[in-house]
């Protein structure tokens, strides 16, 4: 079974290039344009993957991941990779709190996501028992 | 006339008082010494006359000396021969005392006086009492000897000589004190006469004290007087002398205090007319100066400050041990220190306080106190942050095209890019990141060079109309597939502006980019120019999608970006806006906008004419 990743970003050729990748990687790919989008989306079907922009409109990368840690009733709690712009501590110490918080530096490559994502999944389905 | 005047006239004319009285002393003195003399001379006299007398008496004989037929006798030829006044009687006695003769100058009683027994006080003299008075009389004694045996004994007594004796010497007394007494109103009169000068220079003297100032006395005179008066003079004119030396001394000290208080009130002024509070402590750390600025800083009134410790002025733990520091000798030799101390009451405020010590001396190793500068720096710290923020923002927005350029390159080396469709669309994406990002930096630039005040703008005569159709024909050509419909509507006769043309061109740019940007498939863009009095006013107007009410007062703001989802689905980097105008703004212009959400938006430029044309000149 495929395993399913969430791609969330507001600028339409990200979403496109990133969801080929993954297509291409093998994943089941479903994208929303922001984070209000992502959050209905994640409680309607289960993503093993969610890979978010951080700046975006009406809700935030940053509040997208902490609206999932308050959200007890998601069908599955998926591994989160953060797309981030800005570098420096201050803007980095929020996602280090959460846990299953992967943060990646832009421009990110696509071929490193893929990578890093296929890891973690083999290491939650090798803990969990499920990939 | 009343007493005191009494006075002062006795007291004026005291010495004249003085010679009469000793004049007169004298006089009684003289005259009494010469009655003096006199009564004694005369008691010598008498004496020496009665012994005489006795003596002769006694030689006479008995019978000669005592008629018995009551004729005359030596005693009665002596009486009346006598022409001494204070003779007072002769008398012959028998040795058992039986008064044989006698005679008496005046009535009345004879001494009762006995007979001398002894041989050795027969002759001699004696003082007995006068029984008709008080006054003593002198008796002298003589024995009659007759056969070897005494036979009687004859005494005569004179009375003690007196001052009536001496009347007679009136007219001589009279004489001698004439002299005398002429003489007292002489020495007054030289007296007075040598005195004049010096109560005319009292009264000058006076005068002057009267008129409190200095000057020699004005007065001629000779002797001591002159000697005195000139001595005085010489010395009043040392005291004047003194008195200008030390009168000048006092206006120096009084000018040069003056320039003191002067300088110290200027420093005092500078001190208060600086931009930032200052107080400045003595050696010891009490406050000496505090400007008026201090108390909305600090919170502490000048006067709670002034001539204190900072211990009881001061709360702030971090200002305190600031101050700790660069007080006192002891305190480290660092020349200053500055900290940034936030505000107690939770505001944003931040405010610099700086502490440099005072010094003094060659080495400047003499410490003399600390200035203390306060500076509220709330501004700087926010314009620190928002710095900090739009390079945050900057770096944002550069990563955002490169992310996509990255990924796309990416995707072309690898199996995706063996699709001809996949390589035109990524070069074409790539292509299209690379001008967003070119327009951002070139944005970016001139924003910088417009902040810095690092750009010059220059002015040229510009037709509206030419440079309005230039600049829509430019936007046009790229939103062709927008199929948006573009009108221009400038009267020929609108006057020309004087602008940078360049700089404007970016402007007008940016809102005509937008208008297309933000409008629908199908609509249009009308750019107007009107001609008002003293301005001409060009505006771009869209029937686009509009601006939200909550984003219209941010719409200019740099890297604001719309919460609308329909507004950023249009992209954008948040700066067009905010380059426009301050584009406008550099050529002191204004830029504002109108907008209904879903009808369209249109923003308006207004350019004052006369600024316009003076720029040119």
């Amino acid at each position: 079974m495929k395993a399913r990743v969430l791609v969330v970003d507001d600028e339409a050729k990200v979403l496109r290039i990133t969801k080929l990748a993954l297509e291409k990687a093998g994943y089941l790919v479903t994208t929303a344009n922001d984070g209000v989008e992502a959050l209905e989306t994640l409680r309607a079907e289960p993503f093993d993957v969610l890979v978010t922009d951080v700046n975006m409109p009406r809700m935030t990368g940053e509040e997208l991941c902490l609206a999932i840690q308050e959200e007890e009733t998601l069908p599955r709690r998926p591994l989160i990779f953060v797309a981030t712009g800005r570098t420096g501590e201050r803007h980095r110490a929020w996602a280090i709190e959460l846990e299953n918080v992967v943060l990646l530096e832009k421009p990110v490559s696509l071929r490193a996501l893929v990578a890093r994502i296929g890891e973690r999944l083999s290491e939650a389905g090798s803990a969990g028992g499920e990939a | 006339m009343s007493w005191s005047r009494v006075v002062t006239r006795f007291r004026g004319e005291r010495f004249g008082f003085v010679l009469i009285a000793s004049s007169l002393l004298v006089i009684a003195l003289i005259c009494g010494l010469h009655l003096d003399a006199q009564l004694e001379a005369r008691a010598e006299q008498n004496r020496a006359e009665g012994l005489a007398l006795a003596r002769v008496l006694s030689t006479i004989p008995l019978d000669s000396l005592v008629p018995k037929d009551g004729g005359i006798g030596p005693l009665e030829v002596l009486r009346t021969s006598q022409a001494n006044p204070e003779f007072a009687y002769g008398v012959i006695v028998a040795p058992e005392g039986r008064v044989l003769a006698q005679v008496r100058a005046t009535p009345g009683p004879l001494p009762d006086t006995p007979v001398p027994h002894a041989p050795a006080d027969w002759i001699g003299e004696r003082t007995v009492p006068d029984p008709s008075g008080e006054r003593v009389l002198h008796e002298f004694v003589a024995p009659v000897i007759e056969g070897g045996r005494r036979v009687a004994h004859v005494r005569v007594g004179f009375r003690e000589p007196d001052f009536g004796g001496a009347v007679g010497q009136a007219s001589f007394l009279a004489l001698m004190a004439l002299p005398i007494f002429l003489l007292t109103p002489l020495a007054y009169v030289v007296m007075r006469r040598a005195t004049r000068p010096l109560t005319r220079a009292c009264e000058e003297l006076n005068t002057l004290t009267q008129e409190q100032r200095f000057a020699p006395v004005q007065l001629e005179a000779s002797g001591e007087v002159g000697q005195f008066i000139s001595g005085f003079n010489r010395f009043m004119s040392l005291a004047q002398a003194r008195v200008e030396t030390l009168e000048q001394e006092r206006t120096r000290v009084v000018a040069s205090s003056k320039v003191v208080a002067y300088q110290k009130t200027r420093i005092e002024a500078v001190l208060e007319t600086l931009p930032d509070a200052t107080l400045v402590m003595d050696e010891t750390g009490n406050a000496i100066f505090a400007n008026a600025k201090l108390e909305p800083m600090l919170g502490a009134s000048r006067d709670a400050v002034l001539g204190k410790k900072p211990e009881e002025w001061c709360r702030n733990p971090e200002i305190l041990a600031l101050l700790a520091r660069c007080t006192g000798r002891e305190a480290s030799r660092a020349v200053g220190e500055m900290i940034e101390v936030g505000a107690e009451d939770g505001s944003e405020s931040v405010m610099s306080v700086a502490a440099n010590r005072i010094t003094r001396g060659e080495a400047g190793d003499e410490f003399v106190g600390t200035l203390v500068v306060l500076r509220d720096v709330t501004h700087e710290s926010v314009a620190r942050r928002a710095h900090g923020e739009f390079v945050s923002h900057v770096a944002h927005e550069l990563k955002a095209p490169l992310n996509v350029m990255s990924m796309y390159g990416e995707s072309l080396v690898g199996t995706e890019g063996e699709e001809e469709s996949f390589r035109v669309e990524a070069s074409n994406t790539i292509r299209d990141e690379v001008e967003r990002l070119s327009s951002l930096i070139n944005t970016l630039l001139s924003i910088a060079r417009i902040e810095t005040g690092a750009i010059a703008i220059e002015r040229q005569r510009v037709r509206l109309h030419e440079f309005l159709d230039d600049a829509v024909a430019a936007v046009a050509r790229g939103a062709r597939s927008r199929e948006i419909e573009f009108h221009v509507d400038v009267p020929q006769d609108v006057r020309s502006i004087y602008i940078d043309k360049d700089l404007f061109r970016v402007a007008l740019n940016n809102l005509l980019t937008n208008a297309v940007k933000y409008n629908d498939q199908g609509g249009s863009v009308t750019v107007t120019a009107r001609d008002a009095e003293d301005r001409i006013v060009i505006s771009v107007a869209d029937t686009g999608i509009g601006i939200s009410e909550d984003d219209l007062p941010h719409v200019f703001d740099k890297f604001y970006r719309s919460s609308d989802v329909v507004a950023q689905k249009r992209g954008g980097h948040g700066l067009g806006l905010s380059l426009a105008r301050e584009i406008v703004e550099l050529h002191g212009g204004r830029i504002r906008v109108q907008t209904r959400p879903e009808d369209g938006s249109e923003f308006s430029i207004e350019l004052r004419t006369r600024a316009s044309e003076r720029g040119e000149a």
